[in-house]
């Protein structure tokens, strides 16, 4: 019987919810290692295992990759094998070693793979390690595991006697029911192996990402995706070399991306939902700490200004999933209109001529 | 930068002991001497002095070489104005280029001192003469006043918005910026449009080349129409004053 728990540690909830919420392939890379380290620490805990009990991991290919440089991290001497699972064919998950069977058994071995959604990968990962040699105690390891997954692991491996014990960073109740992906899991980018090695669209199609945006369409959840894609669209072209050499550009301030934004929905009708100041700081911040955005404090008056630039992960996500969405909404025209003019003028100055034309024909 | 290279800028009017003792005084490698080049009497009176200060140059050992003779007129200010800057920007690796402002018209003096502002090597001198020549009979050096020219003291680069924006006021007035969009941009009668109007209007304002109440009036003001059509003196000249 499976045992299952999530790891004791309270770094783990933080580590998951950086890599839950971010769009940077580098911190999402840094948070799945941390939480590598954290798992191996809590599976000696957990399984009454000391590292001599250990000496090969058997981790995902691709995905399974920053998982496994955590628990070598916490555990060096150990050895880290590969274990390729193709595309589900049908009920059925091929499964290989990666270079072929080495010979190598032990009473204990341990599987690490970042997501267990429905338990498929564990379960027939397990069993082609069980057609190679026997072994007591079965370790797995997972960043997050979902209840069903957790439920098949357990249900499914009943007829070989096995020690069980499976921990996680997160547990997972909600799942789609035909995509098999965690509906309370990644955000952003769903699929793990995109968002660690920044290749969004390579495994969860870019097509997907966006349906799931424009489902929301009508809705106020609808509604403030447009307002975040404009913003970030703002923030790319006022960053885009035209505009860093001219010195009469503006500097991309929250009050330049606030009067902008009011500019385009009272001048040019674009229908976006601004309610105030406070609402665009709160998505500003949002998208500050799902790092699209970089903040630059730059001397101003007698104080700061916070001046945002899109991050290299941000550009690449508002380019692919943003924009086409933007585009289908006609809005990106607009923008890109009026842009040029806006972009020399300061917060003040937008205010005062949205009045003129709001107060006077 | 020229390290010892030191230019002069002298406009000559009808002066000779003023147009050479910053000459003296400063020492020159290269001397520019501004003539009135118009044919009537101005010009000819003027080029009078400039030849004496010419000769004067020669009786110094002054070496020619370095003598530029430039043509401009002094009575209007945007000739003036083209004048001083070609040389300026010709120049503006010299260690010092100095522009003599206490010959010539006095807006030739106000656009040496404007244009003098954009570069850091330019200086100006003004010479105290030892005694004033006033016109005989006690009458003044002028009579009469024709009009009124004003200056902006600031720089201000126009675009060409902008400039279409005070040519279309120059012979009319509006009442709002809905009116000044149908007549300036017919083809782009919009909200985004007026929205623009706005902002060249009252940075226009700003500058003082313009009048804005919102929905009201905007209209050209006198700096705005002599940045339109740069100041000309063209008062007559009257060579026997008897009044």
């Amino acid at each position: 019987m499976f045992s299952h728990r999530t790891i004791a540690s309270p770094d783990a909830g933080m580590h998951w919810n950086k890599l839950k919420t971010t769009v940077s392939k580098e911190k999402s890379y840094q948070a799945t290692v941390a939480i590598g380290e954290l798992v191996a620490e809590d599976m000696m805990d957990f399984a009454g295992l000391t590292p001599r009990n250990i000496d090969r991991v058997y981790v995902k290919f691709r995905d399974g990759t920053p998982m496994a440089a955590g628990i070598k991290k916490r555990l060096p001497h150990v050895d880290v094998q590969y274990i390729v699972s193709q595309l589900k064919q049908g009920e059925h998950v091929p499964i290989s070693f990666w270079g072929g069977y080495d010979g190598y058994s032990n009473e204990t071995i341990w599987f690490a793979d970042p997501i267990n959604a429905t338990g498929s990968t564990a379960i027939e990962s397990l069993r082609y390690l069980r057609e190679h040699f026997l072994y007591d105690t079965a370790l797995l390891s997972h960043v997050v595991a979902n209840i069903q997954g957790i439920k098949g692991v357990q249900t499914t491996l009943e007829d070989f006697y096995t020690n069980g014990f499976m921990n996680y960073a997160y547990l997972s109740t909600r799942m789609h029911p035909t995509t098999g992906y965690l509906m309370d899991g990644l955000e952003l980018t769903p699929d793990l192996g995109d968002k660690v090695f920044g290749t969004i669209g390579e495994d969860y199609s870019i097509y997907d990402i966006q349906k799931d945006i424009m489902r929301l369409m009508g809705t106020q959840a609808g509604k403030v995706e447009l307002l975040k894609g404009t913003i970030l669209h703002l923030i790319q072209l006022g960053n885009s070399t035209r505009y860093l050499s001219d010195r009469s550009a503006s500097w991309i301030t929250e009050n330049w991306i606030y009067s902008a934004l009011r500019w385009y929905y009272e001048v040019e009708d674009v229908p976006l939902d601004i309610i105030g100041q406070e609402q665009i700081i709160t998505v500003i911040n949002d998208l500050l700490w799902r790092d699209f955005l970089h903040i630059e404090r730059r001397p101003w008056s007698n104080s700061y200004a916070n001046v945002y630039t899109l991050t290299d992960d941000g550009v690449n996500y508002t380019s692919r999933v943003y924009l086409p969405i933007m585009n289908e909404s006609r809005i990106l025209n607009k923008i890109g209109k009026n842009f040029d003019f806006l972009i020399h003028l300061r917060p003040k100055e937008i205010e005062e001529t949205i009045k003129d034309v709001n107060t006077y024909e | 930068m020229s390290e010892d290279k030191v230019v002069h800028i002298i406009p000559i009017g009808f002066e000779i002991d003023r147009a050479l003792f910053g000459l003296l005084e400063l020492a020159a490698k290269e001397i520019y001497l501004l003539f009135d080049s118009k044919k009537d009497t101005w010009g000819e009176e003027s080029r009078k002095f400039t030849e004496i200060v010419k000769e004067r140059l020669k009786i110094f050992h002054f070496n020619t070489n370095n003598l530029h003779e430039v043509p401009f007129d002094p009575t209007r200010y945007r000739s003036c104005e083209d004048a001083i800057s070609n040389i300026l920007e010709k120049e503006k690796t010299a260690n010092k280029i100095f522009i003599n402002v206490s010959t010539s018209t006095k807006l030739c003096a106000i656009a040496s001192v404007l244009k003098a502002m954009e570069y850091d090597n330019t200086f100006l001198y003004y010479v105290v003469p030892e005694k004033y020549n006033l016109p005989p009979n006690g009458n003044p050096f002028s009579s009469g006043a024709k009009r009124m020219e004003v200056f902006s003291p600031r720089g201000f680069q126009i675009g060409d918005l902008e400039k279409e924006i005070l040519q279309t006021l120059d012979t009319n007035f509006y009442k709002s910026l809905g009116e000044l969009n149908k007549v300036l941009i017919p083809d782009d009668v919009s909200k985004a449009s007026r929205a623009k109007l706005s902002y060249y209007v009252r940075k226009l304002q700003r500058e003082g080349y313009l009048d804005f109440i919102p929905g009201k009036k905007i209209s050209i003001t006198s700096l705005g129409k002599s940045r339109l059509h740069p100041p000309i003196d063209d008062a007559k000249l009257i060579k026997a004053v008897n009044v």
